[in-house]
């Protein structure tokens, strides 16, 4: 009985070691971010002569302010929470900021340029704070120009640092770090004021201080004019869908920055209307490291509406210019498949009318809803259309809601599913990637400590 | 010095001496003292002895001696100034009287000496010998006599001073022992002899007050030696019912204060004296002696309840009084004496902590005659301090040790790891039991209960409350040896196993880390724990309630600092019941309940959340120990290397098999076992704050080492055996297999040293220049893929106890969710939300990028610059609007009720200082017989 008990209690010991190895532990190393309703969205659009501000939401929200700059004075024509709101406001730039949880609220500007401006079809989203973003198919020469409208609605002072790439690499632009934007003030800058010359470029805002939008506006004057605000596409990535791209097999560029420094090498999948096929000519595009390449893509993609799905084996950012006739031009960037219900603005100023929907489903099959408002943000009609797997489908609102008043739709989708809205009129074309609003935001996990 | 040649002038025309002889129960000392008398080269003129109904055969033996005519029988209670003038009565008037007690002998040429000096002067009315022990008849106990402002007794000698001869001048001094004092006659008539209200104690020196205001001198003739055994004052004069009680002596000395102190600083010093002794009440409990306090108490009541008799004693003397005292003021210790005996027992009790067990002690020997002669300790003869004393050499050691690993943190501020710094005074802990107004808007949880104890400790520091961290963290090896060395003389009379064993003990808390990781509770709790045990033992041998409560007690200071202490506490007790069967639970059923009520509402507040008890005192930073880091003493972090435990495991395995103290070992196991259960059971699981969701890995530094603890205990117990059984090639593989841990340990220690992340100096909590701000900082750490901390930070941050009230689940949560919303998408709203918090600024350290960007994208706040590469500043362009919190109001009661109960289970618990039964002699007197202040002499 004594020998048990002395083998017994070391024994014990070694058991209770076994049993602590085999329990699993409740420490929690990882914490990944989770989203959150936004509370309250800021963003800033463009103003001025001929620019239309439209301001939306998805469900009402609880306040909302308009602020014209600079003189901060109130946009009482784009203020409230419950309604599409639209307005020509004398001024720089306007930041509307808007309360309300989870209402999703969303902004955009429409033009129809002057011809000194280029004289295309501007329709376009307005910014929130960017942290970096990133814009190709600009331009600072060969008649054509882009400019980087930044607005600063806040408070305090606001710093931005402009990285520039062309075909031959990284530009080292002077006066291109570091650029203030004070308090509640707008700042444009024009690119050939950084880079002369260049017909290509890309360009990164790299956020260092406060906070800031970006917004930038292209224009050509050449025999191909056309204007068009281009969209911030997607950071660079090694597979991205560039959505949206008109009918036409003519004028299509595609434009690829590798900002990293290997080459990269770029596969070119053309999402088409009924199935997903490799085009001819676009093969293993090597872009090297630090440098934006254009590439026509070629007739063999075919005219159809259709999708541009990029893998290459490091990241890289991509924006398919498109000039379907002499007149406009607009651009196609890499967009982030839809998370929740997208605003397309339909009552947006004079030229701008019910646009055309391009959708891609570029994994498995998809569904969205589209949902017709007028601007006391009444449903008016609604429809459902199915996206089959690695197709790109296209629907033509005017054709679909015959309703009159039609202010604003909104897109709910299932599934994974990339889409632009097209504008038309006059010859004149514009494309707007179909973005989120932003009703939940991702948020780290946040906890006290001591 | 030689009688016959000395020439002395009175001898032609020798005064006249009456000798007055007092006794009381004095047959022990009377023979030698008698014998004594009748050797005297110049015999007193007339003879008077005193018996104060004494029922031993004090009375025969004087009747034998100098004849019945000349022993008066004075009433049972009569005083000694009473004595002597029932003695003066049958005396015929002399010259001069000279005073004797029943336990004093004189030399032959005592008598002769007190006269040379009496001559000498005609304004010397009182003259006494210089007094030596009896029976070592070498040491000094007396060479005149005067009193502090504070009420003692001061003869200005060192305790235990042998007499060389430094002495031997005669001076003019206040007051000279009634033994031995000669007095002129007529002085003594004028001024009406010793005061009736000093019947034993105190009536020397006010008599010689009362001589010197009269324009008289007292004077040391320190060529009169006499030996005084002083029974009374040591309690070796058999008691009776009528002597005076034992608050007299103090009684007497408020009294003599208070009648002679000078009319104009009369109420300063009866306010000063009323004070004083309060707060010597308080020092008594705190010096754990109940019955001195209670002593200091009734004195004050005595002394302080009758003013009439302070009334006529004044006025008598004021009648008397010649000279003023500014003249006398020479003749009255020096005001700073009181301070100068404070620091002496304050070091008296820290040389007790350390003293050798082996060695007798050099103080005051015993007055009893029958006991062996003098004999004087050379101590050039003897061995090295290490061979007498090892263990006080073994502290030598680890203090320099301590000192050695404790480089580059001397200095103010210790804080780093888990250690916030101290606050900037004492006022910092007791406000944060009393003061409801909180800083933090966060805090509406109780004070922490280890608040409690660095409160009253750090309190006599005021100014440098971080000493009392300081020397608890520097000096933790030591400190923990010594509680573990008492511990080990219960368990083992071995004396250089239990050093081995204590030292390992102690050096495995700096194994863990503890110390470097500033781990205080940690520390504290592993201090305390081998007096838990100790007093645990005690409780098993020899069971009652006080040593009940005084374990729960116990328990309840290492659960203060830190909480799983309580499970390993209770689990004990478990384990003593076990051991000791049914007979002890009720003892041990309270010794559980005590910490519930001493800990408190606080105790329930962790309690709620089980896991929550591994929060200790300081920062909660996690623990990352794994099962094997804990079999081998390790808690995870800083420490030192695990294989050194290994040869301690083989030989804890080995102890199992053992005969002689198997029960014991067996024993020791069982609370190892339960320190590795609590320790393992710490890897699995984790905790959160009160103020959110955290999931902090608890760090199992407590029963890591409980756990070392019990092995080293199956060691130390099973060692002896080992020692008689093994052979020799064996022990050495033993005694190299035990020792690998204390030595591998120490080189380690040293040579890391304490430091890193402990530090010294200014926290460095947020940058100097956001401390200054009026708002609190918010700080961000972590990742936004990985997850974001933050904690609020007032001021510098934290100081140690504040975090422990940093937070609680309403505005944490809100707190929480706004931090979120701001590093997602801030908005104004959220800005001003952390406003109303208090913050001012947010502060990020080591900034990941992605949540630098999100906060610069808030609006309403702008950059500012920081202090150090990768970190970030914002401040908010709005005032904070907080200004902190309140606390509900029960609060400071409950802490109030806890600092109360604190004081009261020390005072009920404390090793109460008894008295030595005396044996009475008047057994058979009925209990309520009232004892008068009445007796023998001093």
């Amino acid at each position: 009985m004594i020998r048990y008990r002395t083998i017994g209690i070391p024994l014990v010991a070694a058991g209770l070691v076994l049993t602590a190895y085999l329990v699993p532990e409740q420490s929690e190393d990882r914490r990944p971010p989770a989203g959150v309703k936004v509370t309250q969205t800021t963003y800033a659009c463009p103003a001025g002569a001929g620019i239309t501000v439209g301001a939306g939401q998805i469900s009402p929200g609880t306040e909302g302010t308009a602020t014209v700059l600079p003189g901060k004075t109130a946009a009482k024509d784009l203020g409230g929470t419950k309604s599409w709101r639209t307005a020509r406001v004398d001024g720089r730039g306007v930041v509307v900021e808007q309360q309300g949880r989870g209402s999703g609220p969303a902004g955009f500007f429409g033009a129809v340029s002057p011809k000194a401006g280029g004289g295309g079809l501007s329709v376009g989203s307005c910014s929130a704070s960017v942290d970096a973003a990133w814009f190709l198919g600009l331009g600072s020469g060969v008649k054509h120009f882009s400019t980087v409208t930044l607005t600063n609605g806040t408070a305090v002072p606001a710093a931005v640092d402009l990285d520039l790439w062309g075909p031959d690499g990284k530009i080292d632009a002077v006066g291109a770090k570091g650029i203030v934007i004070k308090p509640h003030a707008t700042r444009r800058v024009q690119l050939e004021d950084l880079a002369a010359g260049e017909p290509e470029l890309a360009l990164r805002v790299l956020r260092r201080r406060g906070a800031v939008s970006a917004v930038v506006n292209d224009f050509s004057k050449a025999v191909f004019g056309g204007t068009e605000p281009v969209t911030a596409t997607a950071t660079p990535r090694r597979s991205q869908v560039v959505g949206g791209l008109v009918s036409g097999a003519d004028g299509r560029t595609l434009a690829l920055l590798n900002p990293g420094t290997a080459t990269a090498r770029v596969e070119v999948d053309v999402i088409g209307p009924k199935s997903t096929f490799k085009p001819e000519g676009l093969d293993a595009i090597k872009v090297k490291g630090g440098s934006l390449r254009l590439v026509e893509v070629p007739s063999t993609a075919g005219r159809a509406r259709q999708a541009l799905r990029i893998t290459s084996d490091v990241p890289v950012a991509a924006t398919v210019r498109m000039a379907p006739n002499e007149l406009d031009y607009a651009y196609a960037e890499s967009a982030l498949e839809l998370e929740g219900p997208a605003i397309v603005p339909i009552k947006l100023g004079k030229g701008v009318s019910a646009p055309d929907l391009i959708l891609t489903a570029p994994r498995r099959t998809a569904s969205v809803q589209v949902f017709a408002y007028n601007r006391s943000m009444k449903q008016l009609g609604e429809l459902t259309m199915s996206i089959e797997a690695e197709t790109t489908t296209h629907l033509d609102i005017a054709k679909k809601f015959t309703q009159k008043g039609i202010a604003y739709l909104v897109v709910q989708h299932k599934g994974d599913v990339v889409g632009a809205a097209t504008y038309r009129g006059g010859g004149r074309v514009s494309s707007l990637a179909l973005l989120s609003a932003p009703i939940k935001v991702l948020a780290p996990q946040v906890r006290p400590i001591d | 010095m030689d009688e016959t040649q000395t020439t002395r002038h009175w001898l032609d025309a020798p005064p006249t001496v009456a000798a007055v002889l007092v006794s009381h129960n004095g047959a022990t000392w009377l023979p030698k003292v008698i014998a004594s008398l009748g050797s005297m080269f110049f015999a007193p003129t007339a003879w008077q002895v005193v018996d104060v109904s004494s029922t031993d055969r004090s009375a025969d033996l004087l009747r034998d001696s100098f004849g019945a005519g000349r022993v008066s029988i004075a009433p049972s209670g009569t005083g000694f100034g009473d004595a002597v003038r029932l003695a003066l009565e049958s005396l015929p008037r002399t010259d001069w009287i000279w005073l004797l007690h029943d336990d004093s002998s004189v030399l032959p040429g005592t008598l002769s000496g007190l006269l040379d000096t009496a001559t000498s002067a005609p304004d010397i009315a009182v003259v006494g010998p210089k007094i030596r022990e009896w029976p070592s008849l070498r040491r000094l106990l007396e060479v005149g006599l005067t009193i502090t402002s504070t009420g003692g007794r001061e003869t200005g000698l060192e305790t235990g001073e042998p007499d060389a001869g430094q002495h031997d001048r005669e001076r003019d001094v206040l007051a000279v022992n009634t033994a031995g004092m000669l007095i002129r006659r007529d002085v003594w008539d004028e001024l009406d002899g010793f005061d009736r209200r000093l019947p034993l104690h105190g009536d020397d020196i006010d008599f010689g007050w009362r001589v010197a205001r009269a324009g008289y001198r007292t004077r040391t003739a320190p060529t009169a030696v006499l030996f005084h055994a002083e029974a009374s004052r040591r309690g070796t004069r058999r008691r009776s019912r009528s002597d005076v009680p034992h608050w007299e002596p103090r009684r007497a000395a408020l009294y003599t204060l208070l009648v002679n102190t000078p009319t104009p600083s009369f109420l300063f010093q009866s306010v000063r004296l009323f004070v004083g002794s309060l707060l010597r009440v308080v020092g008594f409990l705190v010096g754990k002696d109940p019955e001195a306090a209670s002593d200091e108490l009734l004195a004050l009541r005595s002394a302080y309840t009758h003013p009439i008799r302070l009334f006529k004693g004044r006025r008598t003397r004021a009648r008397t009084a010649k000279r003023s005292h500014r003249e006398i003021r020479g003749l009255l210790a020096p005001y700073w004496l009181p301070y100068q005996h404070g620091y002496d027992i304050a070091r008296e009790t820290i040389t007790a902590l350390v003293r050798p067990e082996a060695v007798a002690t050099v103080g005051r020997r015993s007055t009893r005659p029958d006991e062996s002669p003098d004999e004087a300790i050379d101590l050039e003869d003897q061995p090295s301090v290490l061979a007498r004393r090892p263990w006080f050499a073994v502290v030598l050691v680890l203090v320099i040790l301590s000192l050695l690993a404790g480089r580059g943190l001397f200095g103010a501020g210790l804080h780093g790891g888990a250690l916030p710094a101290s606050p900037e005074s004492a006022y910092g802990w007791w406000s944060l039991l009393f003061d409801r107004h909180r800083e933090l808007p966060t805090a509406s949880v109780l004070a922490p209960a280890f608040a409690i104890p660095l409160a009253l400790v750090a309190t006599p520091v005021w100014f440098q409350p971080g000493l009392v961290v300081w020397i608890l963290m520097l000096f933790a090896v030591p400190l923990a040896a010594l509680s573990a060395h008492r511990l080990g003389r219960v368990l083992s009379p071995h004396r250089g196993i239990r050093i081995a064993c204590a030292v390992t003990y102690a050096l495995s808390i700096v194994a863990t880390g503890a110390v470097s990781q500033g781990r205080v509770g940690t520390v504290v709790a592993l201090i305390v724990l081998p007096i838990v045990v100790n007093t645990a033992i005690q409780l098993a041998e020899t069971p009652g309630w006080q040593l009940g409560l005084r374990v729960g007690i116990w328990i309840a200071a290492a659960a203060a600092f830190a909480p799983i202490a309580l499970v390993l506490g209770l689990g004990g007790l478990l384990i003593l019941l076990y051991a000791e069967g049914r007979w002890v639970s009720r003892y041990l059923l309270a010794a559980a309940g005590v910490p519930l009520v001493l800990l408190g509402p606080w105790l329930f507040q962790r309690a709620l959340r089980p896991w929550r008890m591994w929060w200790e005192a300081g920062f909660p930073v996690p623990g990352s120990a794994t099962a094997i880091d804990v079999v081998l003493g390790r808690a995870g972090g800083v420490s030192a290397p695990a294989w050194l435990t290994v040869g301690l495991l083989v030989l804890a395995v080995l102890a199992l098999w053992t005969r002689r103290a198997r029960l014991g070992v067996e024993l020791s196991w069982l609370v190892a076992l339960l320190g590795l259960t609590v320790a393992l059971v710490g890897t699995l699981v984790t905790y959160s704050t009160h103020a959110g969701p955290a999931a902090i890995e608890p760090w199992v530094g407590v029963p890591t080492v409980v756990w070392i603890g019990g092995l080293l205990s199956a060691v130390l117990l099973a060692a002896p055996e080992a020692w008689r059984r093994l052979p020799r090639p064996a022990l050495v593989v033993v005694v190299i297999a035990a020792l690998v841990l204390p030595i591998g340990t120490t080189l380690w220690w040293v040579e890391r040293g304490n430091a890193d992340p402990l530090d010294i100096g200014r926290t460095a909590a947020v940058p100097v220049f956001l401390a200054d701000r009026p708002g609190n900082t918010l700080v961000l750490t972590g990742t936004v893929a990985d997850g974001v901390d933050y904690r609020v930070v007032d001021g510098d941050g934290p100081y140690l106890g504040q975090e422990a009230i940093a937070g609680s689940s309403p505005s944490t949560k809100e707190l929480t969710a706004t931090v979120r919303r701001v590093l997602a998408n801030a908005t104004a709203a959220d800005i001003r939300v952390l406003s109303a918090h208090g913050i001012d600024a947010i502060y990020a350290p080591t900034a990941d990028p992605e949540v630098a960007r999100r906060v610069d994208g808030a609006p309403l706040l702008a950059p500012a610059g920081s202090d150090s590469p990768g970190s970030r500043v914002w401040t908010l362009t709005i005032a904070p609007k907080s200004d902190g919190a309140t606390s509900p109001v029960w609060h400071p009661i409950v802490s109030g009720m806890q600092v109360l109960a604190w004081l009261l289970a020390i005072v009920l618990t404390a090793p109460v200082r008894r008295r030595e039964l005396e044996p009475l002699l008047e057994d058979d007197l009925p209990e309520d017989a009232v004892p008068t202040d009445r007796g023998a002499p001093t």
